[in-house]
């Protein structure tokens, strides 16, 4: 297993090349550069602008300078728009107080992906035990609906909510760690002072209140995916000669649930564990965008609309990662729950 | 997504006149500033308390020479203040001696001034600024152009400790609106910098706060990026209010980032934020929370900034090179642009038309009677057209004499709502008289390569932003004179073409108010210009959008408006209520 392990590793050296190869391309390929915008101010600071960023040089210099860095030093390049380290810009940056991209990144992804299985099971148990009924139903309308509002809409839909229907900024109270009065507010993750005090119970719940919005766009954008796929692997289970034994026992509906029929159809779900992952940070991509997230996808969205080449690349080589080790993830989690398969 | 626009920026200083003798700056030795009572509009503030503003992305550095992004300079326009400001008002400036011959500026600083970590700020500082940072061929800023006179730039010399020379080859207007658009830096922090050729990337993103002085009213305090910047107070800050108290009055403005138009005004209908310059959509929405004391303040339209759509008249396609280069066909398209119809979709009918070039309120002449005018009126543009010669075809539309039709491509950058829908509105005006505009939507990089990326230019017409700044006369140099690196619709000396009589009046004009220090011979100098060019029609002019400004009345008093959405007017006296 171990072999299978550091080969399927091993693979991924020469596919994230390629897609490095072919995002570079791509970026090419569009019109202009970064600096082309300058020209608008004068063509000294537009020259500057090329010299300093070395776009003027021919794509496979640029190309190869900046995988060497990688090779040779773990330098993935630097921002055309401040200067700072590509690492730095993508995931370092900031306090222990204020957080840094990849530890919201993670903080977001994950805490979504808990969320939305921690709703989709019993939703999908519970349509999966009324098949047929007006509860079946809504619950699959539920997720025809959580399925089509894009996450974009669903995000400022939820700001829109809470500011001009709960209007919860009237909602205030005195903070005894700022020293000031602080009203309940929308979009990042804290309000005013919080982003720099230090880490505190008040501080907590205000990342708390500020977080379940950004939670919530990012867990409905596979909640229903996943309420179905369980509804699916529950009417299957559910039809099994066992599960008619388990009934005809005597045993109660909800240990014959719970005990017999959920637990066999959960393993197929497990596996596919790792395939959500990489859709859990695509979600975050569009909810930073929105709730204005300092978030790893945060900064590489700035980064795209800005053509900050290093930038776009390296996020791109990440989410590439992710992927990859989101369908490692699968591979082994299938393994795992059926000892059937094995893998050489 | 933010919303973009082709905006061509010019560096923002003001048109100041020049006279000789002495400018008295409140010359009273050692004291500090005092700012007028009168400039209050609410009264004498307290200390104490700070203000929150969204700023639409993170700042890209907290330079302020290199900086060209406005949410880098919403940032160091609060960190950093010039030797007088546009008003002639000065922090830093004792007085202003101007030499019998009128190119010698010399400058007292006042006494005592400091920079905001309480180093002195003196006339070595403002010597190092402009000779090793401004001046410097090394650094780029757009800062030059404002002090570049007959292709050099003037001599700056430190006479004592608090006295500086400013010594220009020749008479130049624009001396005194560099001044004032020149922040000072600290040679202290930033001579090494300059040594080791690292200005460009100096005071970037990463520098701690303690690292980086200026000596406007605020101070770096901290920045997270994606989450907010936060300023306080300068404790050396060199102004006071008439009752001796210093300024700021404010102890922190807080600048979260949030790059969403949306979300900026949810945030500020939220109460989050106090002060939001609204789109003008948003002005219902905002006048309807006047009971949560919102105001909203709707000012005068600007008499800077150009809104026009311009033509190639270097167009490689011989018979659109002919069409645009005739001064009566620009003028038949200025009277078949319904511009009121522009206003009315894009502006919310928040806007004034504009016929003429934009220029600083001091010279403004747009509004006389007897300026050149051209209200919607599709009869005059269709007789212009038929004396041009352009024949109706069976279809409608116009054609040339060898029978092609008059078609031509309109450029607007792709995500701006509001250059889309003034090119589709256009094109629709000009189909009522016979002339097809197809309107093509582009990347912005794809935009200004076709503008300027080669020569002649590639595109047939663009609509474009261009941002005036403050509009001093000078900075117009650079897009109207004919080799003007900005004159983005050529026709000039630079391809072979002789230059249209009018244009080189029009660089007559540019080049002799340039000299001339006589305020009064320089407004009859610019006036001439604004006619010329309003006349000719060398784009076309099309409207301008009135200030709008929404603030907390219940917070937040003194409030005075902002500058191109993002840079607060008079920070130092903002008070929070």
């Amino acid at each position: 297993m171990l072999t299978y392990l550091l080969r399927r590793l091993l693979y991924t050296i020469p596919l994230l090349l390629i897609i490095s190869v072919i995002v570079f391309l791509v970026m090419q390929l569009s019109p202009g550069n970064f600096c082309t915008t300058l020209k608008l101010q004068s063509e000294q600071i537009y020259n500057e602008c090329v010299e300093r960023t070395g776009i003027d040089q021919s794509i496979w210099v640029q190309y190869g300078k900046w995988i060497w860095g990688i090779v040779s030093g773990f330098d993935f390049g630097f921002s055309f728009q401040n200067g700072q380290p590509v690492m730095t810009q993508l995931f370092t940056s900031g306090t222990f107080e204020s957080g840094n991209p990849l530890v919201w990144t993670l903080v977001l992804s994950f805490g979504a992906m808990i969320l939305s299985w921690l709703l989709a099971l019993p939703l999908g148990i519970y349509a999966a035990t009324n098949q047929g009924t007006w509860r079946d139903w809504a619950v699959n309308v539920f997720g025809f609906i959580g399925l089509s509002i894009p996450n974009f809409f669903l995000a400022i839909g939820i700001l829109w909510m809470l500011v001009v229907v709960f209007q919860v900024g009237t909602n205030c109270w005195q903070s005894e760690q700022l020293g000031q009065n602080v009203c309940l507010g929308v979009s990042g993750l804290f309000d005013g002072g919080y982003v720099t005090a230090s880490w505190s119970g008040e501080k907590f719940l205000n990342l708390i209140w500020h977080l379940w919005p950004a939670l919530l766009v990012i867990a409905a954008a596979n909640l229903a995916a996943i309420v179905r796929y369980v509804r699916s692997e529950m009417l299957n289970v559910l039809s099994e000669p066992y599960v008619q034994t388990a009934r005809s026992k005597g045993l109660s509906e909800r240990v014959v649930v719970v005990k017999h029929a959920l637990k066999n159809a959960l393993n197929p779900l497990i596996s596919m564990l790792g395939y959500w992952l990489p859709s859990m940070f695509e979600g975050t991509l569009v909810a930073a965008m929105i709730l204005q997230l300092p978030t790893v996808e945060g900064a590489y969205w700035t980064a795209l609309r800005q053509g900050d080449q290093y930038v776009v690349m390296a996020g791109l080589l990440f989410f590439s990662m992710i992927l990859i080790v989101g369908n490692l993830l699968s591979d082994f989690l299938l393994a795992w729950v059926n000892p059937k398969i094995r893998y050489q | 997504m933010k919303k973009q626009l082709l905006t061509l920026l010019l560096v923002c200083v003001v048109g100041l006149g020049l006279l000789g003798g002495s400018v008295d700056l409140q010359a009273q030795p050692g004291s500090p500033f005092v700012v007028p009572a009168v400039q209050m509009q609410d009264g004498f503030g307290q200390q104490g308390g700070s203000v929150t503003i969204d700023n639409i992305d993170n700042p890209k550095t907290f330079n302020p020479i290199t900086q060209n992004e406005a949410s880098s300079s919403a940032i160091t326009s609060l960190m950093h203040e010039a030797l007088i400001d546009t008003t002639g008002q000065a922090t830093l400036a004792q007085s202003l001696d101007i030499a019998p011959n009128q190119t010698t500026v010399t400058i007292r600083l006042r006494e005592g001034s400091s920079f905001s970590d309480g180093e002195p700020m003196t006339a070595n500082d403002v010597v190092f600024t402009l000779n090793n940072i401004i001046f410097n061929p090394t650094i780029s800023s757009t800062l030059k152009d404002a002090w570049r006179v007959s292709g050099t730039f003037p001599r700056v010399t430190a006479l004592d400790s608090l006295t500086v020379e400013i010594a220009s080859p020749v008479s130049f207007s624009g001396l005194l609106s560099a001044i004032a658009s020149t922040p000072i830096l600290p040679q202290h922090l930033l001579q090494d910098d300059v040594d080791n050729g690292n200005f460009n990337a100096a005071w970037g993103i990463g520098t701690s706060p303690n690292e980086i002085a200026g000596t406007g009213p605020f101070r770096l305090k901290s920045f997270v990026a994606g989450q907010q910047v936060a300023l306080e107070r300068n404790p050396f800050y060199g102004k006071v209010d008439e009752n001796g108290t210093q300024l700021p009055y404010l102890n922190e403005i807080i600048l979260p980032v949030v790059a969403d138009d949306n979300v900026r005004l949810l945030r500020f209908s939220n109460g989050q934020t106090e002060i939001y310059p609204p789109r003008p959509e948003d002005v219902p929405v905002l006048r309807q929370q006047s009971a949560q004391g919102v105001a909203v303040s709707v000012q005068e339209a600007g008499t800077v900034d150009m809104n026009v759509i311009a033509f190639n008249q270097d167009s490689a396609d011989a018979n659109l090179q002919t069409l645009f280069r005739d001064v009566r066909f620009r003028q038949a398209v200025s009277f078949a642009t319904n511009r009121q119809g522009m206003i009315s979709a894009n502006l919310n009918s928040l806007g004034e038309a504009r016929f003429g070039p934009g220029i600083s309120p001091l010279f403004w002449i747009g509004d006389d009677a007897n300026f050149p005018s051209f209200q919607f009126d599709l009869n005059q543009a269709s007789a212009l057209l038929d004396e041009i010669g352009l024949a109706t075809g069976s279809d409608g539309m116009r054609q040339f004499a060898d029978g092609s039709p008059v078609e031509f491509t309109l450029l607007t950058v792709q995500g701006s709502t509001v250059l889309t829908n003034d090119a589709v509105l256009f094109a629709n005006d000009l189909g009522r008289i016979g002339v097809q505009v197809n309107v093509r939507p582009l990347d912005l990089n794809a935009v200004i390569d076709q503008l300027l990326g080669s020569l002649p230019p590639q595109f047939d017409a663009v609509r474009i932003t261009i941002n005036g700044g403050d509009g001093d006369p000078n900075l117009l140099r650079s897009v109207f004179e004919s080799t003007g690196s900005l004159h983005f619709w050529k026709f000039s000396d630079g391809f072979g073409a002789g230059v249209a009589d009018w244009q080189n009046e029009v660089d007559d004009l540019l080049e002799q108010q340039a000299q001339s220090l006589d305020l009064n011979q320089r407004a009859n100098l610019l006036a001439d210009f604004q006619v010329l060019v309003a006349e000719n029609q060398p784009v076309i002019f099309l409207y301008n959008a009135q200030g709008l400004q929404t603030f907390r009345e219940d917070r937040v008093g003194n409030f005075s408006g902002t500058v191109e959405n993002a840079t607060l007017l008079n920070p130092e006296i903002l008070f929070r209520k």
